[in-house]
């Protein structure tokens, strides 16, 4: 047991301001929970449509972030050619877009008058304002904190027992399947929990490129923020359901990686 | 039979090295001179513009898994997340196409033969240094490779790991073409027939390890032999029947 061992003292006053920061908000925000109220608020229709599409549609998400996600990551970890950089910086372009700007570059692609819309209306597909597009929305924005954290995994040195998977006579695929997959598993698990935190949080984007229809495309998060004007005490109790969603995921991940 | 002619211009080695078959040949030479990249393009890991023949099959252009070369390195590299059964009955699956219940049972007196059966249910990360390094030869050797790479193989041994092992190594090179890149001038001796000494990139001295190591030519091998007096002293048959 040390408290910022060998750190000089005065750093535990930033410190401790930047853990307020985080937990002063979750602390308010418990305080306000109508405990009492707390089962029939989370049984309305309303909340009860929003929670199943939000489950329903983030775990969708995660599967396609992991289906695309985990082969992309494993390109760009051990590829070397010209324009790499500039390839990961796309793909990892929505961490630092505004949301709502995704949901317009959703649009423009995926619309009615977009650049794949037309294609696709003309196949018969519609995909904005349907629970399709909530899907491609949390899989935009949530692609590339699978794709960072499995890259940053793939990369300590597990080419060596690859090396030795192949001198054992283990083709590409085989060594893929039964090393490289099994060694970075439990980051493949870390990065699946937080691709579906951030798939479950999604709001500009989906709300942009989905629309807020009960039952079809609006997810908790659009809940919470619609019921925000019409009762308080309703949006509080859906907040406090993401919070417990969050941290559990997040302690999932954390401890595991500490047991380690 | 071996016979290898590569250059690799990226890393300055250009070299030509043939192994006749049951011979066992040493690397030698300063870091940098080029012993990893050699065994590196001999496996496969790294491509080279020349040519390499096994038992006059052109192996050059095939994928590393496809060439019947084992490799033991300094670090075992025994796979996590597998217990040391899993570990030996890979290269019975995926080199000589055991199905898996035959491929256990077959790692299961692999591993007998190496007197350490009563390691089948480890993990690496339960087995000290030398075990792990015994069970890596095993799964290198359940693969039934026509050619050995050995890549410093007891550097990283703790002193006391080192003899077993070394006798292990041993009974395996027997009879068995080999290449082992090592640093101790007792391996050369003990492991390998004949000696190549490698400078910058280049085959400096080519010769039966007790001649480079008696009469060495090379600067890296007279440095060598400065560094082990007791190679004057030694009777060098002695120690190698002492060892067998």
């Amino acid at each position: 047991m040390s408290l910022a061992a060998g750190l000089p003292r005065w750093l535990l006053i930033p410190a401790a301001l930047g853990a307020a920061i985080v937990l002063v908000p979750i602390a308010g925000l418990l305080g306000r929970v109508p405990w009492a109220r707390l089962p029939e608020l989370l049984t309305t229709e309303a909340s009860l449509d929003a929670l199943v599409l939000s489950v329903g549609t983030a775990g969708v998400s995660t599967l396609l972030c992991l289906l695309l996600g985990v082969p992309l990551a494993l390109v760009l970890a051990r590829s070397a050619f010209r324009g790499l950089a500039l390839l990961r910086a796309i793909v990892l372009l929505p961490l630092v877009l505004p949301p709502v700007v995704g949901g317009l570059a959703l649009l423009a692609a995926f619309g009615r008058n977009g650049l794949l819309g037309e294609t696709l209306e003309l196949a018969g597909i519609r995909l904005a304002f349907t629970s399709v597009a909530v899907v491609l929305a949390q899989v935009f924005v949530s692609l590339p904190f699978l794709v960072l954290s499995l890259e940053g995994a793939l990369r300590l040195g597990h080419r060596r027992y690859e090396q030795v998977a192949a001198s054992l006579g283990a083709s590409p695929s085989v060594t893929l399947r039964r090393v490289t997959l099994p060694l970075v598993l439990p980051a493949v698990g870390a990065a699946a929990v937080l691709a579906f935190a951030r798939a479950l949080g999604e709001f500009g984007a989906t709300l942009t490129f989905a629309g807020s229809y009960q039952g079809t495309t609006r997810t908790l998060p659009l809940e919470i923020y619609l019921q925000r004007e019409v009762d308080p005490d309703a949006a509080i109790a859906l907040s406090l359901l993401l919070v417990v969603v969050a941290v559990a995921g997040v302690l999932l991940t954390t401890v595991r990686r500490a047991s380690r | 039979m071996m016979e290898l002619t590569a250059s690799v211009p990226s890393r300055s080695l250009e070299v030509e090295i043939a192994v006749a078959d049951g011979e066992r040949v040493a690397l030698l030479g300063p870091n940098g001179a080029g012993k990893s990249t050699t065994l590196d393009v001999i496996a496969g890991f790294l491509p080279a513009s020349g040519s390499l023949l096994l038992d006059e099959v052109a192996l050059d252009g095939a994928p590393a898994h496809r060439r019947p070369i084992g490799l033991l390195a300094q670090q075992p590299l025994l796979f996590p997340h597998l217990d040391v059964l899993g570990n030996v009955a890979f290269p019975l699956e995926h080199r000589r196409g055991l199905g898996r219940r035959e491929a256990r049972r077959t790692a299961l007196t692999q591993l007998a033969d190496f007197g350490v059966e009563h390691l089948a249910g480890r993990r690496p990360a339960q087995l000290s240094g030398g075990q792990a390094q015994r069970v890596a030869l095993a799964r290198a050797l359940a693969a039934e490779p026509r050619l050995l790479l050995l890549d410093e193989p007891l550097a990283a041994l703790d002193v006391t790991a080192v003899p077993e092992m070394r006798r292990a190594l041993r009974a395996a090179m027997h009879g068995r073409m080999g290449v082992v890149v090592t640093h101790d001038p007792l391996d050369a001796l003990l492991l390998a027939d004949r000696a190549i000494v490698l400078e910058h990139g280049r085959i400096v001295e080519d010769r039966p390890a007790v001649d480079v190591l008696t009469a060495p030519r090379s600067d890296f091998a007279r440095a060598l032999v400065a560094q082990s007096p007791w190679l004057a002293v030694a009777d060098l048959d002695a120690l190698r029947s002492r060892l067998a």
